[in-house]
């Protein structure tokens, strides 16, 4: 529904369950993100699929970043059609996980990265394609974290990683702690130079306010199985949230800002899923988009010529300052 | 059938150091070290069958995580190869591409 009470559907050109079209504008695209400032959804089709006959997922350790960084791009651009998912672990990231991961403590000292992959899809299909899979993830030196793990971890994925709701503070000494995870867009290339500069950014503010920590960093593809597919890329940070007073909060502020910053001097996305709504990357908005950014001003009055879709979202206050 | 005693719940088992954070006081349960727990977390007394209530539940939803993404969960078979130490790039770099025996084409038909 528009800011004018009018009700559109928005589709691949006009139709409801069309997937391709090149009729007229992609208005779907524009309802898409728009974080409710342009209007209300109130009904959505949905696409249902059948459950895959089969899984399949590894895990293999390196100790060298930039190793497990060309073996992501190996496996990404294998040409595999039922490769589901790539994701590599940083440092950080492993050495937040042997604090209470229990496929990560035993791990022996010199494991620093990790690539987790899967593949989903007919058995037949997988089956073959797991022989491929094994080969592409040992190519650059990658070990095989085995069977368990690779059973275990990949069905924690979607909590273990990131939510243990505590963290650990500069003496060692455990802190509840919630989870904030800063997201990018990335190339592929450009990931080691971003996590070594998000990781620098990480410790002088943890250095600083001692209410932070750095739960590591992991990127994953962003289209699995398309060589140019480009990365979801975040640094995960622990913050003792109970510590947030103005100061604290003015330093979190400032701290996301420099990473949001980061991005996009590579060339990246602000954010690849999470949206740009807060302050701290909200205001980089204008400058991600260049000059896209007064054809937003000019949608945004076109269909809200009265400001009442989510007023002060995005900067998009600019559109009425005349 | 296993017999609970109350008493028993409670005496919590030897712990073992897994490492410098970690310790385990029940086979594959490790726990983060008491010791950094403490300082800004309320500790509680903990009886044994609820850490295996706790492990069991968890064990539940890994499970079920695979069934309802996929009907079957298929693994290479392998052991893990951590304890060989960091391998090193095989430089195999055409290795695993295409099929085995390569299709013969025929050959292209050139403008005159």
């Amino acid at each position: 529904m528009l800011p004018t009470g009018e009700i559109i559907r928005v589709g691949d050109g006009g139709g409801r369950k069309i997937r391709k079209s090149s009729t007229g504008y992609h208005l779907k695209h524009l309802f898409m993100g728009h974080q409710g400032t342009l209007g209300i959804v109130t009904e959505a089709t949905l696409e249902l699929v059948p459950k895959p006959e089969a899984e399949f997922a590894a895990f293999f350790a390196f100790d060298d970043y930039l190793l497990a960084h060309r073996t992501v791009h190996g496996i990404v651009t294998s040409g595999i059609a039922t490769l589901a998912g790539t994701v590599i672990f940083d440092e950080k990231k492993v050495e937040y996980l042997r604090r209470d991961d229990e496929a990560f403590i035993p791990m022996p000292p010199w494991v620093n990265s990790i690539v987790a992959t899967a593949l989903y899809g007919t058995k037949a299909e997988v089956s073959a394609a797991s022989k491929m899979l094994m080969e592409r993830g040992r190519r650059e030196g990658g070990r095989y974290t085995g069977d368990e793990m690779a059973v275990g971890d990949w069905a924690s994925r979607h909590d273990r990683y990131a939510n243990p709701l505590h963290g650990r503070l500069k003496d060692g000494t455990v802190a509840p702690m919630s989870w904030h995870c800063e997201d990018a867009s990335l190339n592929w290339s450009v990931i080691p130079k971003v996590r070594e500069e998000w990781t620098a950014i990480a410790q002088r503010y943890i250095d600083k306010y001692g209410i932070f920590d750095n739960w590591g960093m992991y990127c994953y593809t962003n289209a699995a199985y398309k060589p140019w597919g480009d990365y979801l890329a975040e640094i995960d940070i622990g913050i003792w949230e109970q510590k947030l007073d103005e100061e604290n909060w003015a330093g979190w502020v400032d701290f996301k800002r420099e990473l949001a910053q980061v991005s996009l001097k590579h060339g990246g996305s602000i954010s690849s899923c999470h949206g740009t709504t807060r302050v701290g990357d909200a205001e980089l908005v204008p400058e991600e988009m260049g000059g896209g950014w007064d054809v937003m001003l000019k949608v945004k009055r076109a269909l809200d010529p009265n400001n009442i879709m989510n007023p002060g979202k995005q900067m998009l206050d600019q559109a009425y300052d005349d | 059938m296993r017999k609970f005693i109350y008493k028993q719940q409670y005496v919590r088992p030897e712990a073992t150091r897994i490492s410098d954070g970690v310790i385990m006081r029940l086979d594959h349960v490790y726990e983060v070290d008491p010791d950094l727990m403490g300082h800004h977390f309320q500790q509680q007394e903990m009886p044994t069958w609820d850490t295996e209530r706790i492990v069991a539940s968890r064990n539940d939803h890994l499970d079920w995580m695979h069934t309802h993404f996929a009907n079957e969960t298929l693994v290479a078979g392998e052991e893990s190869e951590l304890e060989l130490g960091p391998g090193s790039p095989t430089g195999s770099a055409s290795a695993g591409r295409g099929p085995e025996t390569p299709a013969k084409h025929p050959p292209p038909i050139l403008p005159d």
